[in-house]
């Protein structure tokens, strides 16, 4: 009888175009010439995503499609399962990081077309190395940049961003979420004055930094933004009046939300920029004029108790009431 | 454009049509070819339908047999089982001058007529079928696990075939070793 491994090539590759990485991986593992088949034609795996949660013993990777695999230190070894069915299997007297990543390479680099999500995610009590985990993983994408559509990063500073953000395919990056890692005290300041001068950076069409507080000079580096969603200790009257310049001229900006602790101003100076308000329950609201476009510029400013808000976004004219047409003012 | 050039088309008047109809084209008499597998029973296939076929349809369109001449000229091929053919004959027909459906559900089921076919429509490059094969195949490995792989299409494991392995070398070697022996002897 013929059997699989000795179908001709363009057979192989046909069966291979039509398999999602769970039977590749199981292929891979039924004999030497079909490991040695797919290696070489490296098929591509088709993954809508590679979500990384890295515990203190134990990682999990979800590949998408209900298909979680979990990785447990045991005494002995390294525990490998489906999250699905629990059921290890123990690969005696091994380092639970080196197993990891002789998957996490294998899904790395046949990874071909665009995925639709990348994201690490820590939770960690115990003393790890975050940095060395993220330098492994950074050097898997450098001979291989993945194209994937949004990044979610929970990352303790600039450096490890970069060692992945600077290897992932700049054509593809449109969504980029970092987080603060540790979830139960949010805030802290956050360095993303090399993150802003990639590649990378300038084809990204939404931004999310809801935990870490950024430096507020570089907001103009956000202009070409679509949407964004940030975060400020401490923002000075004059760095709110060059974010809303920098809005209106900004061809792209759709949602610009960003949360703050202390704005340098008083009510008066920012009635004086932005005009007379419309005063709302929960705070005021402004609309101006955008010049040249039929679109105009609403501003939105609440007050609470810690963080307080400040949300700028374009919209039709339509929603304004007739009667408070009078606070539109000329920019 | 002028709207008389399309005046003998049959498409019903109150439709405008799309695209004029091939059958306005000319009839042309279908020919027919003939093929065989290796059981030596004889398919009659309409040239239309064997154009699925890229490897039969490039032997037949300079060929300008006539009736008489293909019918004493069959095609065989005797690397493929009659039933097999069989199939591929079948599925031509079925599909002549038709645009393929994207799922084709009438595949057998039986991994040892799949794999036969597989072969067999590669050989003869129809490439659609080709393509519903390998699909097939696909789905036969879903949820399965390397072991029960191995044991479905009887793959042996990489330790049986190193033994095997092994055991050629060692034969090889020997011969080698005998070859040598004998050249060094002829040497001397």
């Amino acid at each position: 009888m013929t059997s699989l491994d000795q179908m001709p090539a363009v057979v192989l590759n046909l069966v291979l175009e039509n398999c999602e990485f769970r039977e590749i991986v199981v292929l891979r593992k039924v004999c030497k010439s079909l490991r040695n088949f797919i290696d070489s034609t490296a098929p591509d795996l088709k993954l809508p995503c590679i979500i990384l949660k890295v515990y203190d013993s134990n990682i999990t990777i979800n590949y998408g499609n209900d298909l979680n695999i979990r990785y447990q230190k045991f005494e002995n070894g390294v525990g490998v399962c489906l999250q699905e069915d629990n059921k290890f299997t123990v690969l005696e007297n091994a380092n639970l990081l080196d197993v990891v990543f002789v998957d996490l390479k294998f899904a790395l680099t046949f990874q071909k077309s665009k995925m639709d999500q990348f994201t690490l995610r820590w939770d960690l009590k115990e003393n790890f190395d975050t940095g060395d985990f993220v330098g492994r993983l950074g050097n898997i994408l450098e001979s291989n940049p993945l194209s994937t559509r949004a990044f979610h990063m929970e990352a303790h500073n600039q450096t490890e961003i970069l060692s992945l953000l600077s290897k992932l395919d700049s054509q593809s990056l449109e969504e980029l979420w970092i987080f603060n890692p540790d979830k139960q005290n949010p805030g802290g300041f956050f360095y993303l004055d090399r993150v802003v001068e990639l590649d990378q950076w300038k084809n990204i069409k939404s931004i999310g930094i809801p935990t870490f507080s950024i430096s507020e000079h570089l907001l103009p580096k956000f202009a070409h933004i679509v949407w964004s969603v940030l975060n400020f200790e401490e923002i000075s009257f004059g760095g709110v009046v060059a974010l809303k310049n920098a809005l209106l001229r900004s061809p792209t900006f759709q949602i610009c939300d960003f949360y703050y602790k202390t704005l340098k101003a008083t009510d008066e100076q920012v009635e004086e920029e932005f005009g007379v308000p419309q005063v709302e329950t929960r705070g005021k609201k402004w609309f101006l004029n955008i010049e040249g476009s039929e679109q105009i510029l609403g501003i939105v400013q609440e007050k609470y108790t810690v963080y307080s808000r400040f949300l700028f976004s374009k919209t039709d004219p339509n929603p304004v009431p007739e009667n408070e047409e009078d606070h539109i003012i000329e920019d | 454009m002028s709207s008389t050039e399309q005046g003998t088309s049959s498409a019903a008047p109150a439709e405008p049509t799309t695209a004029p109809e091939s059958a306005a084209a000319p009839e042309v008499p279908e020919s027919f070819y003939y093929v065989h597998g290796k059981d030596k029973v004889v398919h009659k296939v309409s040239a239309g339908a064997l154009q699925h076929s890229a490897l039969i349809h490039g032997m037949i369109s300079n060929l300008g047999y006539t009736e008489e001449q293909a019918k004493a000229n069959p095609f065989p091929f005797e690397n493929i089982d009659g039933d097999i053919l069989q199939m591929v004959v079948d599925w031509c027909n079925q599909h002549k001058g038709k645009p393929t459906p994207p799922e084709d559900t009438n595949l057998p089921k039986q991994k040892e007529k799949l794999f036969d076919l597989v072969l067999a429509v590669n050989y003869l490059e129809i490439k659609e079928l080709l393509t519903y094969c390998c699909k097939q195949v696909a789905m036969m490995v879903k949820g399965k696990s390397p072991e029960e792989i191995r044991e479905i299409w009887m793959i042996p494991t990489d330790a049986e075939d190193e033994a095997a392995e092994k055991e050629a070398k060692k034969r090889a070697g020997k011969e080698a070793a005998g070859e040598t022996a004998a050249a060094a002897g002829d040497a001397k």
